[in-house]
């Protein structure tokens, strides 16, 4: 393998492809990132057995082959390089040299022959595949991530739920204690997919997502499902995912349709006021109780340890006196995901779902976050 | 016919014995005590216990011992005949498990009951059956040299009592408890117990005490301590204290061969751990006390689960003095003199007849309602050292500094003895040579004569004198040591023994205040259960609640939970709710608070950080912070240690700068 190729398209695409690279694995392969030179393209990857990224540029290529070296190395050294070409040369043995072209700065690195590398999966060439505007995307991870259950052993909420039907996309997420949804309309569009995205593909989507849009590079997102894996497209960079084969939670019969009272309260001084009493809770344990009287929200907690907390937040309710105790995080996590100033708060009774709705509602967007309560 | 008028009259035999067995008989476990009592005292070399359905549905005792003739076997079915004491002065000494003669026509009365039996001499042997009590009938049998007895659907005619009976696997587990105790009680007898046919446990003949203890008790590495105090031998096999587990139900103890449930020698030999077991932990293991007939009353009990001793105080002060010095060797405990005085329960002679100062062996246990805590510390290390300020303050190193440290934890080094329940055994020492009547005398409250601790014993597990809230955290290793730097060394800590050590802190308090915060779920998880097990929990559901579960009975075999404690949101509803079940199930209604207890540990431990999580430098912070709200004696509710301390000196001496 001989090519040269501009510096900073190779840090791109190694920078992206190290975060997949897994450092602890048993097998060391999974270390290392793989280069392939074909045609006038370098190709970088990096898996980990269940997420695989790869990215590709143009590169003049003298001679094609692949190598795979060690991510950590490879990253740290490329970004030691000029700006300017790079040339990659691999040897038959997998010695691969990176070279400053027009200066004497080089290294040499260990790698391993490309064929060692695992194969990654490719989608059929007759995938169903849809496109997304990113923003998109974007929004849809990051008004529901926040409740993906972090229990690896629970894998159906261990995962985002990505639906597609018709115009609409949503996502919900859930870990057993509250529930997240966003639903987007997306003109034009007419596909049906349904979809369990594991927790970790959903973080790396997530930052794939926002460095293109901070890049401002490509505007929509190719999700392409192919047996047991989805794909996803963004900025030149391949992302496929193991998806999880499991039943996610009814969430429909969970979401209240219509609750007994609703409050309509001012978002941040909502969320300040739910921090600032919060530290103060119990053990820790994010326990606060809510008390509505007609006009006012009021947030307290207590601890046999750490005293009192207290404030007042005033809103739009009108119904008779109301106490319910609640996860302030559970509660914060939402407040912080949206960006309306009000939010609606709407409650039925002590033991029953909370339901978090953004103040004003469109019918291209629709988010509902419900919280069941604690009792404290 | 009574005659007119009166009104006492003397009660048929079958309900006389039917009375008696309610006091002799509970569950089918009491009744396979009865029979494999009665195959030791025919002197057995080899007993089967063959239970089917728990022991409900059959229980059968099958010996090799030395068998009953036609008469004998007729009269053993009767009320008060026994072949074991024919007058008063024998129950003063009664050695033998049996003597009361009521155990047979008491089991007898409340099932279907047949013994065969045959003596070596004989041809031939006799077969008895006795139906719910009733008359009896006889048969010449042919059968094996020994006695077989068969007890059948115990209860069948005594339905009020067929009703406490429990899931069958709770049954099975009080017999194999017995078992378990009757195979220590007798290590020269093999004892096989069979599960509706199939050899569950097997204990082979055993050429002493302690091959028998750790055969019994494999999983346990058991550190032996002996010795004799007057009148009273001591002989016991114990676990480190990191094995300890909440409840005594995996110490046995047994007084002159009999197995017996006495909280005060249990906590007597927990004591002798000192303040690396918290309160209500004990070891696992065996101890026999073996001492006089005449000193022990036997006949106390229906079950005979328990004895009474001429003097019960001195028997568990002596216990408690025998086994500390043995276990402070085995384990590297602090001794109750002071930390640095291992493995030197009493002072040697010459130091005695030379006047040093050695005064600090063994001292008497706390008085109730001593609360050593932290602040107690600070207080006697300000005292000690002449009102130093805050430890942080003071350089770590001097001989002064050790001193002072010695002596605060020398006032600490003993458990803290719960007010309300019975008081520790004191050191009136009326079974005690006069010798140690004086040692105990002298070992009047007082900074100890400590000797300059070695560089080995500065590492040994922390006992608590710097808050954990003033350590500077470091960093993680291995995904699961905390390493933090203290001002008199450097601290590692296990996390996960530590967060569990605190939610178990938080849970036990939140219960005890009747206020764990529980968090509904949005999906009720479904568990599948036994029948028993879900029957159980429709029972137990305010105890379920108790813990922060609310649980319902969903189906015949399956329950869903609606709401779990908050503390413990990272374990699964099913695991926590298993935990519970586990330990509801085993205790019965009995011990609830303390199968609470163990099912509080248990669950702080599915619930909290475990080895290999990442956390976060905040939530270290409030780990180490929260470390002091606890009642802490350096261990996780399991026992095992959380928190090791490396003294700047040993560190110095490590590396030779020292
Ligand atoms: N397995 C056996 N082998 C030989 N004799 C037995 C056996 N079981 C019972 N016996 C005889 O039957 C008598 C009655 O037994 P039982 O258990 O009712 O009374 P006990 O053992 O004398 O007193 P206790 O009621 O305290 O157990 C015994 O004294 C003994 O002589
Ligand atoms: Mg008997």
């Amino acid at each position: 393998m001989d090519l040269v190729i501009a510096k900073k398209d190779l840090l791109r695409l190694v920078a992206r492809c190290q975060g997949v690279a897994d450092k602890k694995s048993a097998m060391p392969a999974l270390a290392n990132v793989l280069l392939s030179a074909e045609g006038n393209v370098l190709r970088v990857a990096a898996t980990d057995l269940y997420l695989a990224v790869t990215g590709q540029a143009t590169a003049e290529v003298a001679k094609a082959g692949s190598v795979a070296v060690p991510a950590k190395d490879l990253l740290e050294r490329v970004k030691m390089m000029p700006d300017g070409p790079v040339q990659i040369v691999a040897k038959d043995g997998a010695q691969t040299t990176l070279k400053a072209v027009g200066s004497p700065r080089r290294y040499t690195i260990h790698g391993m022959p490309g064929t060692d590398f695992p194969a990654l999966p490719q989608p059929s060439p007759d995938a169903p595949s849809l496109e997304l505007p990113i923003d998109v995307l974007s929004t849809l991870i990051a008004r529901t991530h926040f409740s993906i259950s972090t229990d690896e052993t629970r894998a159906h909420v261990n995962s985002a739920l990505f639906e597609w039907a018709g115009e609409r996309v949503r996502m919900v997420t859930t870990d057993g204690h509250r529930l997240s949804k966003m639903e987007i309309t997306v003109g034009g569009t007419n596909a049906t997919a349904t979809m369990l995205i594991p927790l970790k593909a959903v973080n790396e989507l997530r930052r794939l997502a926002d460095e293109s849009r901070a890049e401002k590079e490509v505007p929509a997102v190719r999700i392409t499902q192919s047996g047991p894996n989805a794909f996803f497209s963004i900025a030149g960079m391949q992302f496929s995912v193991k998806l999880v084969d499991a039943q996610f939670p009814p969430y429909q019969q969970v979401i209240p349709s219509v609750t007994d009272r609703s409050v309509r309260a001012p978002r941040s001084a909502f969320s300040d006021a739910l921090k600032a009493v919060a530290l103060a809770a119990s053990d820790r344990t994010g326990g606060v109780k809510l008390a509505m009287t007609a006009g006012t929200l009021r947030i307290t907690s207590e601890s046999p340890e750490s005293g009192n907390g207290f404030d007042e937040v005033p809103v739009d309710y009108a119904g008779p006196d109301l106490t319910i105790g609640f996860n302030a995080k559970y509660f914060l996590d939402v407040l912080a995901a949206i960006d309306d100033d009000e939010v609606i708060l709407g409650i039925s009774g002590e033991l029953d779902p909370a339901v978090l709705r953004p103040g004003t509602e469109s019918a291209e967007q629709s988010y509902v976050a419900v919280v069941m309560p604690m009792r404290i | 016919m009574p005659a007119e008028g009166r009104r006492i009259h003397v009660l048929p035999d079958d309900l006389a014995n039917q009375i008696a067995a309610g006091e002799v008989v509970e569950r089918p476990a009491s009744v396979v005590k009865e029979l494999v009592e009665n195959s030791f005292d025919a002197g057995a070399r080899r007993v089967s216990i063959d239970i089917e359905t728990g022991g409900v549905a059959l229980v059968r005792v099958a010996d090799d011992g030395h068998g009953m003739a036609r008469e004998d076997a007729e009269l053993a079915v009767l009320r008060h005949a026994t072949s074991k004491i024919a007058s008063i002065d024998d129950l003063q000494r009664i050695e033998s498990f049996g003597f009361r003669g009521e155990a047979l026509p008491s089991i007898a009365s409340v099932s279907r009951f047949a013994l065969r039996t045959r003596r070596h001499e004989d041809t031939e042997g006799t077969e008895i059956r006795v139906d719910g009590g009733g008359p009896f009938a006889l048969a010449p049998a042919g059968c094996a040299a020994g006695t077989t007895m068969e007890v059948r659907d115990l209860f069948f005619n005594v339905p009020a009592r067929r009703k406490f009976l429990r899931a069958t696997s709770t049954e099975s587990a009080h017999v194999t408890e017995v078992a378990m105790a009757a195979a220590l009680a007798q290590p020269a007898v093999t004892v096989i117990l069979s599960r509706d046919g199939r050899v569950a446990r097997e204990w082979l003949r055993a050429p002493s005490r302690e091959e028998r203890a750790r055969g019994a008790i494999p999983d346990e590495v058991l550190a032996p301590a002996r010795g004799e105090r007057g009148p009273l031998g001591v002989e016991a096999f114990l676990s480190r204290p990191e094995r300890a587990r909440t409840g005594a139900t995996a110490l046995w103890i047994f007084v002159n061969g009999r197995h017996v449930r006495d909280r005060a020698l249990a906590r007597a030999i927990a004591q002798a751990y000192g303040s690396v077991l918290e309160p209500g932990r004990y070891p696992v293991g065996v101890a026999y006390l073996d001492l006089p007939h005449d000193l022990v009353d036997v006949n106390v009990h229906p079950q005979k689960a328990e004895v009474r001793f001429a003097d019960g105080r001195a028997v568990a002060d002596a216990l408690y003095k025998i086994v500390a010095a043995d276990l402070a060797r085995a384990f590297g405990l602090p001794t109750p003199g002071g930390p640095w005085q291992r493995g030197k329960m009493r002072p040697p002679p010459e130091d005695e007849a030379k006047g040093t100062p050695w005064t600090f062996q063994a001292p008497e246990l706390p008085a109730s309602g001593a609360r050593p805590s932290w602040h107690s510390v600070a207080t006697e290390r300000e005292d000690a050292t002449g009102g130093e300020a805050a430890p942080a303050a003071r350089p770590p190193e001097g001989d002064l500094a050790m001193a002072a440290v010695g002596a605060a934890l020398g006032q600490l080094a003993m458990r803290e003895v719960d007010p309300a329940s019975d008081r520790p055994p004191d050191t009136r020492p009326s079974i005690l040579p006069p010798a140690s009547v004086a040692a105990s005398r002298a070992g009047a409250p007082g900074p100890p004569a400590a000797r300059y601790p070695t560089a080995d014993e500065i590492g040994a597990p922390v006992e608590r004198r710097v808050p954990f809230g003033s350590l500077r955290y470091l960093a993680q290793v291995r995904s699961t040591f905390l390493i933090c730097e203290g001002p008199d060394g450097v601290y590692v800590l296990d996390q996960h023994a530590a967060a569990e050590r605190v939610t178990f802190h938080r849970l036990r308090r939140g219960w005890e205040s009747r206020a764990i915060a529980r968090q509904k779920l949005l999906f009720p998880v479904v568990v599948e259960v036994s029948a028993p097990e879900a029957a159980l929990v429709e029972e137990s559901r305010e105890a379920f609640a108790s813990a922060g579960l609310d649980v319902e009975v969903a189906g015949a075999t399956s329950i869903a939970v609606h709401a779990v404690p908050h503390l413990l949101a990272r374990a699964t509803p099913e695991r926590l709710v298993r935990d519970l079940l586990g330990e509801l199930g085993r205790t019965g209604d009995r011990a609830y608070s303390g199968a609470i207890d163990r099912a509080l540990a248990t669950m702080a431990c599915h619930g909290s950080v475990r080895a290999g999580d990442p956390v976060a430098p905040e939530e270290v912070a409030a780990l180490l912070a929260a470390l002091d709200e606890v009642d802490f004696a350096g261990h996780c509710p399991h026992g095992r240690p959380i928190v090791m301390r490396i003294g700047w000196l040993e560190l110095d001496q490590k590396v030779g700068r020292r």
